[in-house]
């Protein structure tokens, strides 16, 4: 079986190790060849000549991701209801039933997200906690 | 029936006794020794039996089982509740229950706290062992087996003196190592047994005849041998013993030393040897060197020891050293004569440690060097306690001189050496407990002692009635042996045939010796 | 799918159906009693639709689409997973009402009385992840496609992921109760991802070789060729190693204490029973479905591993000052035993050794944990200052609340492996097995591991034991330490542990089970078989 596999493949093969050994000559090369010197700024980011400012961590609202999951979360399960709707009329009747069901699951995490207030965004965004000691205030 | 309800009767007494504490402080004890009592009184149904067995008339025509229970257990595994009876068991209970009496006495007023969970404690050990000696499906002589042990467990760890967490855990995981070891032999056995003939079951009656390879028989024997050895103890396992029984409250030491110890020979008596004849004969030289061992080195640390307690323990070592020889001498005579030291070992020790513990409750050490002159305070105990003391020496006259007599002269033909060897252990003997009687009864009064607040009362008739009487049954032991030697003739000589077909002849030479036991005056 | 089918499949649809519902009514009404009744009726529920299939499988277990089998070994391991899971919700509820669910190690920080019923706890969630785990291991054992093991292993895993790392959703900041809790859900998570890698590389290896992932085909295709393929020897071995991971098989234990501690009890409770049994369930199905008992490698190393977890699980429980520690290092040598009579399991006995060993292990992991668990609400309830998880927590525990404290001491005589108790019945099975198959080697390694295993766990029976006040009139003579002496925390626990009737009535329950088929193992078998 390697027998087979090996002619087909050598290019690639070669292309690999071509581009293995020019990483490795250029790393040995700028080693042997260049210059050394540590100042206060070889340790920085190169940004093009352009000093750079703040920190990298930057903090950003947790909306963000969020939404992002949601967004993965909503659109893989449509994923599956484009499989049924191809196939609709061969599924039939139970296939229809089947989808609701598979739909109406979904309603359901839905619904538990926009009660817990995943859904909220902006100004009305809180962490969950802050968000329940405010109920529980408002409550009393 | 008789034996489920003993053991049930002790069951069920244990937890009565736990209740019965909260209604009256004193009734635990009450329940207790009613119940024990009770089980006694059961047991007298058995007088027929005796009385024909004491004849010695009708023992060929007896059948082996006095009485037979059987009932279905765990089928999937072929488990039966099956209890036997028989002489040896009988003697055994008798022992028991008699000793268990002594140590309801000897605690009355020692234990002070949770005296409901003691005796609840103290009777399902009575109880195990009762199952132990009675059981012959051997899942179930495990199950009593094992029973027995976790209430020992509790009566050392929370009544006991001192290091007691220490000695408890150590005495409870000497036995129960060594006993899933005997739990391996026992499935590996059955299962062999199935290969052989097709048939599951843990009944002892139809192991007998397993037909295993030479080899596999031998691995297995020593399976039991450990679990039994331990329990016996044997020399280099017997290192748990002197701290549990020094540590133990009084009526732990008794049960210890004088039942506890005898369920090891029991189990090589009635399992091992009819189990295994073949594989215990080849390993008798071994088993009898370690006898020898356990007499000798027994008595020498005895005789090292200057805590009192310590010392009676470690004499047990050295007399159940006399125990493992004549059951491995393999002839009637020999097995006959360890049944018997089983018996007067029981009594001398359960004695002596009555009498620590109550030196002990008195002026609360149990060092000798701290006592002396106990003669002039307490004359009664003293005398009792020379008693108990040459007893255990082996005074002719007393059941412990029959027996290692009987002991020594049945192993004399099978291994002369040790047999040698184990009688010089008997100096031994004589050199501890005398020292012992010196140092605590004979000589000045220590000044220690001078400043003890009360003054040393001499023994209350709480304390001396069970000592009496066990001193009576020592000297009729001693005087009229067959009342021992008649009822364990029948288990003594089924078990020394089944171990002779396989001896080779020339050890069969002592055969002679056993019609005249039967005549023994 | 025909009618019977769906019918069989009636217990998975059920459950489905109560968390649905459960995440419906959480979403509008949070309730803590509400949701733990409803959890415990849908459970309730459940059941009784199990105990409806069975008369469907008398004969023979029923196929559906390919993908599940639903037999009646697989019924028993839903009741028993149900069952289990009851008890888990009821331990976590009187954990939630007492805040030790929130703060399991409470480390003596600022706390003040009533913190934990200010701040919301979002304790329903708990319960509906519980479900949803639940259903996973139900969805695990009776798959009969590597697809569904899969499905199953991951519904499991991620929603155990949450429990586990339940503190981390609210504490206080910076408390060490947080940290630890996410510690051990991030371990959880990241060697189960890593055991999940090995598990798919596996499987993927054992399609290479056949193109098959039904278990049955894969069975009919190894049964067409000679011998063992090197690939699926291979597939199986790496599979192995994600299970022993899963099964927390030494040397692939590592994040076992760790987790075990760091959980809320309950979740500990969870993942040492229904989690550890679903995993053993499945393995056995799946290794006598496609035959693999007759292969060479991967049982051999099974028993390497089984020698390794009964050697190293009790060697370190030994130094264990941790009570939860002690239980995740004594549940690895447990596993170990298991894996002893697991090796058998080409044989019908072998199978229900398996079987009986894991109940026995079930019940009793579970009843430990039920004790430990109700005996840190109450050390909250009553302010203790030193940690219950500790284990001179339990000295003296024997005469302050005697019934709490034999209970527990059957527990562990059981873990033990004492007589009258279930696990000894398992480790008969156990050495029953293994005298059938002659594995002798693996055998005097149970017995030395149990050996070692009587120390710690008759420490804990004598600690319990140990009189807290009471003077003797001690010798003089042996200068040990005198019994008269009180540690701390018995001095301020001196009055018994209180427990909620509910927590009584689940460890009753156990402790009675644990006793009857001990006593009467027939009963057992007999459901088994």
């Amino acid at each position: 079986m390697v027998d087979v596999v090996v002619p087909e493949l050598w290019p690639l093969i070669a292309y690999f190790l071509a581009v293995l050994g020019l990483v490795v000559l250029m790393l040995t090369l700028s080693h042997f060849l260049g210059q050394r010197r540590r100042d206060r700024a070889t340790d920085e980011p190169y940004e093009s000549g352009i000093v750079s400012v703040g920190s990298a961590r930057l903090r950003f609202s947790i909306g963000f991701y969020l939404v992002a999951i949601l967004f993965v979360i909503f659109d893989l399960e449509a994923i599956y209801l484009f499989a049924w709707a191809i196939s609709f009329r061969e599924a039939g009747m139970l296939g229809f039933i089947e989808a609701s069901i598979f739909i109406g699951v979904l309603l359901v995490g839905l619904i538990y997200l926009w009660r817990l207030g995943a859904l909220d965004w902006g100004g009305k965004q809180k962490s969950l906690e802050q968000r329940e000691s405010v109920n529980a205030n408002n409550g009393k | 029936m008789i034996q489920i309800s003993i053991i049930s009767i002790l069951f069920a007494g244990g937890v009565l006794a736990w209740l019965s504490e909260q209604f009256r402080p004193d009734g635990s004890r009450w329940v207790s020794l009613a119940s024990i009592v009770a089980c006694l009184l059961l047991l007298m149904n058995f007088n027929g039996n005796v009385s024909a067995a004491l004849s010695g008339t009708s023992v060929a025509a007896q059948a082996q089982w006095w009485e037979l229970v059987s009932a279905e257990w765990i089928p999937r595994f072929g488990v039966n509740l099956i209890l036997g009876l028989d002489g040896l068991s009988y003697l055994l209970i008798l022992l028991t229950l008699l000793l268990g009496i002594a140590g309801v006495l000897a605690s009355w007023k020692e234990i002070h706290d949770r005296v409901g969970f003691f005796h609840f404690n103290y009777l399902w050990t009575l109880a195990g062992i009762v199952g132990v000696f009675t059981a012959l499906d051997l899942f179930l002589f495990f199950f009593f087996w094992e029973v027995m042990l976790i209430p020992m467990l509790f009566l050392i760890a929370i009544w006991g003196h001192g290091n007691r967490i220490y000695a408890a855990i150590k005495f409870f995981i000497f036995t129960q190592a060594s006993s899933l070891l005997m739990l391996f032999a026992i499935v590996a056995l059955v299962y062999f047994n199935y290969q052989n003939t097709g048939v599951v079951t843990f009944d002892y009656r139809q192991l007998l005849d397993h037909g295993l390879a030479p080899t596999t028989a031998f691995w297995l024997m020593l399976g039991f041998f450990i679990a039994f050895a331990v329990k016996l103890p044997a020399v280099p396992l017997h290192t748990w013993l002197p701290d549990a029984h020094t540590q133990a409250p009084t009526a732990g030491s008794i049960i210890l030393a004088a039942i506890l110890l005898k369920t090891g020979a029991y189990g090589l008596i009635r399992f091992m040897l009819p189990i295994f004849p073949e594989a215990s004969a080849a390993f008798a030289p071994v088993a009898m060197a370690i006898g020898a061992i356990s007499i000798l080195y027994g008595a020498k640390l005895a005789f090292a020891q200057s805590d009192m307690k310590r010392l009676v323990a470690y004499s047990s070592v050295s007399h159940m050293g006399f125990v493992l020889l004549g059951i491995f001498a393999l002839n009637t005579l020999a097995i006959q004569g360890a049944i018997m030291q089983m018996i007067a070992h029981g009594l001398s020790t359960a004695g002596l440690f009555a009498l620590v513990g109550m030196i002990q409750e008195r002026i609360h050490t149990r060092e000798m060097d701290r006592m002396g002159g106990l003669w002039i305070k307490a004359p009664r105990m003293a005398a009792i306690a020379l008693f108990f003391a040459v007893a255990s020496l082996g005074l002719p006259g007393l059941g412990n001189f029959i027996a290692e007599f009987t002991v020594l002269l049945g192993a004399f033909p099978t291994n002369r050496l040790a047999t040698v060897l184990a009688a010089i252990g008997l100096i031994g003997a004589a050199v501890y407990a005398l020292i012992m009687m010196q140092k605590v009864f004979f000589g000045k009064t220590r000044d220690q002692q001078a400043d003890e607040p009360q003054a040393f009362a001499d023994v209350t008739p709480r304390e001396s009635v069970p000592l009496l009487a066990m001193a009576l049954l020592l000297v009729a032991l001693g005087l009229l042996p067959k009342l021992v030697f008649n009822l364990s003739a029948p288990s003594a000589e089924t078990i020394a045939q089944a171990a002779q077909s396989v001896l080779p002849s020339s050890r069969l030479a002592d055969t002679g010796a056993t019609p005249a036991l039967r005549q023994w005056p | 799918m025909n009618a019977e089918a769906l019918q069989a499949l009636t217990p998975i649809l059920t459950l489905s159906g109560v968390i649905i519902l459960l995440m419906l009514i959480v979403a509008f009404l949070r309730n803590h009693r509400l949701t733990l009744g409803l959890t415990l009726l849908g459970i309730a529920v459940t059941v009784w639709s199990t105990l409806n299939v069975s008369p469907l499988l008398e004969t023979d277990p029923i196929a559906v689409t390919g993908l599940l089998v639903v037999s009646r070994e697989s019924l028993l391991f839903y009741l028993l997973f149900l069952l289990s899971a009851a008890v888990v919700s009821i331990l976590a509820f009187h954990s939630f009402e007492q805040g030790t669910a929130i703060q399991p190690e409470d480390s003596g920080e600022k706390r003040n009385k009533g913190d934990f019923h200010t701040r919301p706890t979002f304790q329903e969630e708990f319960y509906l992840l519980l479900l949803i785990s639940l259903l996973g291991a139900i969805v695990l054992v009776s798959a009969s496609h590597f697809a569904t093991l899969f499905l199953g292993l991951e519904l499991m895993g991620l929603a155990l992921y949450a429990l586990i790392a339940f503190p981390a959703i609210h504490a206080n900041r910076n408390s060490r109760s947080k940290d630890q809790a996410l510690e051990a859900g991030f371990k959880y998570l990241v060697l189960s991802a890593l055991a999940t890698a090995f598990l798919l590389f596996g499987i993927a290896l054992i399609y290479a070789q056949y193109g098959q992932l039904q278990f049955a085909a894969i069975n009919a295709a190894a049964a067409a060729g000679q011998g063992t393929p090197v690939l699926l020897a291979i597939g199986l071995v790496l599979l192995l190693i994600g299970i022993a991971f899963k099964l927390s098989l030494a040397p692939f234990h590592f994040w076992t204490p760790d987790v075990y501690q760091g959980a809320p009890t309950p979740a500990t409770a969870y993942v040492a029973t229904v989690s550890k049994g679903a995993v053993i369930a499945i393995t056995l199905k799946l290794f006598s479905d496609i035959g693999a008992f007759e292969m060479r490698a991967p049982m051999q190393v099974f028993a390497v591993l089984a020698v390794t977890s009964m050697l190293a699980g009790n060697l370190l429980a030994l130094q264990q000052e941790n009570i939860k520690r002690l239980l995740a290092y004594s549940s690895i040598a447990h596993i170990g035993y298991l894996i002893v009579a697991f090796l058998v399991g080409r044989q019908e006995f072998g199978r229900e050794a398996v079987i009986y060993y894991l109940v026995a292990y079930i019940v009793t992991t579970l009843g430990a944990f039920a004790v430990v668990s109700l005996t840190a609400d109450y050390a909250r309830r009553a302010n203790t200052q030193s940690s219950p998880y500790r284990i001179s927590f339990y000295k003296g525990m024997f005469w302050r609340s005697p019934w709490l404290a034999t209970s527990f001491t059957m527990m562990l005589l059981s873990l033990a492996g004492i007589p009258l108790t279930i696990g000894f019945i398992g480790k008969f099975y156990i050495f029953a097995a293994g005298v059938q198959a002659g594995y002798w080697a693996l055998l005097s390694a149970v017995i030395l591991g149990s050996a070692i295993g009587l120390y710690y766990y008759l420490r804990i029976i004598v600690m319990m034991v140990q009189r807290p006040g009471a003077v003797v009139h001690d010798d003089a003579s042996s200068g040990e330490v005198s019994p008269g002496e009180v540690s701390p925390s018995a001095k301020l626990t001196h009055e018994g542990v209180s427990i909620a009737i509910s927590g009584q009535m689940v460890l009753a329950v156990l402790t009675v089970a644990l006793l009857a088929f001990g006593i009467f193992p027939q009963i057992l078998i007999n459901w088994i078989q």
